[in-house]
């Protein structure tokens, strides 16, 4: 079966308004430290930073009029290279063909890859597999060596603790409002922060803290020692990713937390570095950024093979996300990120076909493909222009 | 076939001189070297016709 289009897409789906008995949830205020908070005249609530991106989508319809869907980061600068770049590389190929379309993907990008393009290609990939399974009628969980298990286990993130816990999540990573240049005070109240936390979900729950490479390698050390009474489960990406040596001695200093990073990380080739530098406890790909599921795969098995828990970034809110926490051993948990307000159901963000977290776990969809169910009229071309598309020899 | 780090295989030759590879035996459905090269079967799974009634029960014979 022949890949018939490829196209960058948009989704028009209709935003669901939260009720009246809801209140804004944690994701609309709370501000939350990145690299980009050393120049405090930025806001630090998500989605305001300077550098924010929104997402895209990837349609790709085989020769019999199926079609698969996939997104991915950074979709604006993506969308150029995949209607140009990607599309006229692989359309006439052989659409299950994925191992050989993502090294033609691999190859061509060997100037620029990483980053942008290893997001668009993850995209592409995610459509891929989707197709895939719709075309053999199959689950993707199935077709990855899944099921592992009935259910994924998930862990929610935010500060709505209280919120959390009464949707029945027993597993909590909270945000981290301090950047290491604000000294001993932000320390304090980033201690403050952490305490509360955990006074709010009690001594047996898991708590993690996430300051998204907002510190260096010795004041992340200084605030492990500090948080180390509140027993954290794992301290996340506190070291930019290209920091390999500080993410090593971090990890041989911090014996009584584990060290989770991952989600800036690109490509099989970064994390082969990281798991060969046994510089990491838990990795943790984002499946929309890191190269899709054929490369996540991969990381996975480098992770497994060193004895290393593969938690995929924002798995449980994304269907690749649950397809590959269902199958995989190595992976019982996924990430809930909760971005609906308090009071609102936590599905309503979802895209059709995507089921929600209920009591702390998630049942994958078992139709074919991902099982995502959105309408044919929501589906509408990516709107951009000036680049023209490349013509490449033919397969 | 499928993997694209793995462009090569072995075939290792049990066979005398002057036999034909189509005509030594293998497993019923797998494919025979011809110029150097294999096809492999594009039927479900492995696409080995072994018949049902050519497999027994292992009988714990080691060697």
């Amino acid at each position: 079966m022949k890949i018939k289009n490829v196209r960058c897409v948009h989704i028009n789906a209709p935003v669901v308004k939260p009720g009246p008995d809801t209140r804004p949830g944690w994701n609309t205020h709370a501000p939350r430290s990145q690299p980009i908070a050393r120049y405090p005249y930025f806001k630090r609530v998500d989605g305001n930073k300077p550098g924010s991106t929104s997402k895209a989508w990837v349609q790709i319809t085989a020769e019999d009029g199926t079609y698969g869907l996939g997104s991915f980061a950074h979709g604006p600068m993506g969308a150029a290279l995949i209607d140009n770049f990607i599309a006229p590389l692989i359309e006439g190929r052989d659409a299950l063909a994925t191992e050989l379309l993502n090294d033609l993907i691999w190859r061509s990008q060997e100037s620029y890859q990483g980053g942008i393009a290893t997001a668009a290609q993850s995209g592409v990939d995610l459509a891929l597999w989707d197709l895939k399974g719709k075309l053999l009628g199959r689950p993707v969980y199935e077709l990855i060596g899944g099921p592992s298990r009935n259910s994924v286990e998930l862990y929610a993130t935010g500060d709505d603790l209280e919120w959390m816990m009464e949707l029945g999540f027993k597993r909590f990573k909270i945000s981290c409002p301090f950047f290491y240049e604000e000294g001993s005070e932000g320390l304090s109240k980033l201690e403050e922060h952490v305490a509360r936390s955990r006074e709010i979900v009690g001594d047996e729950a898991e708590l993690m803290l996430n300051p998204v490479m907002s510190f260096n390698a010795d004041l992340a050390l200084r605030v492990a020692e500090r948080l180390r009474p509140y027993r954290l489960r794992w301290f996340e990406e506190p070291l930019p990713p290209w920091d390999l040596e500080g993410l090593q001695d971090l990890k041989r200093a911090m014996t009584w937390t584990a060290l989770a990073t991952g989600e800036h990380h690109y490509g099989r080739k970064q994390f082969r570095q990281l798991v060969a530098a046994r510089a990491v406890d838990i990795i943790q790909p984002d499946i929309e950024w890191a190269g899709g599921l054929s490369e996540t795969l991969k990381i996975y098995t480098y992770a497994e093979a060193a004895g290393i828990e593969t938690i995929a970034h924002m798995g449980g809110n994304r269907p690749w996300g649950q397809h590959f926490a269902c199958a995989m051993p190595e992976s019982s948990l996924a990430e809930w990120f909760l971005d609906t307000d308090v009071g609102q159901p936590v599905g309503d963000r979802l895209m059709p076909g995507v089921p929600a977290a209920i009591n702390g776990k998630v049942v994958p969809s078992d139709a074919p493909g991902f099982g995502l169910e959105i309408p044919e009229e929501w589906i509408v071309p990516w709107n951009h222009g000036g680049q023209k598309r490349a013509v490449y020899d033919a397969p | 076939m499928a993997a694209t780090e793995s462009p090569m295989a072995e075939y290792w030759l049990g066979t005398d001189p002057g036999v034909l590879l189509e005509e030594t035996a293998r497993i019923p459905g797998t494919a025979t070297p011809v110029n150097g090269r294999i096809v492999p079967s594009t039927a479900p799974g492995f696409g080995m016709e072994i018949e049902a009634g050519d497999i027994s029960k292992w009988d714990g014979r080691i060697g």
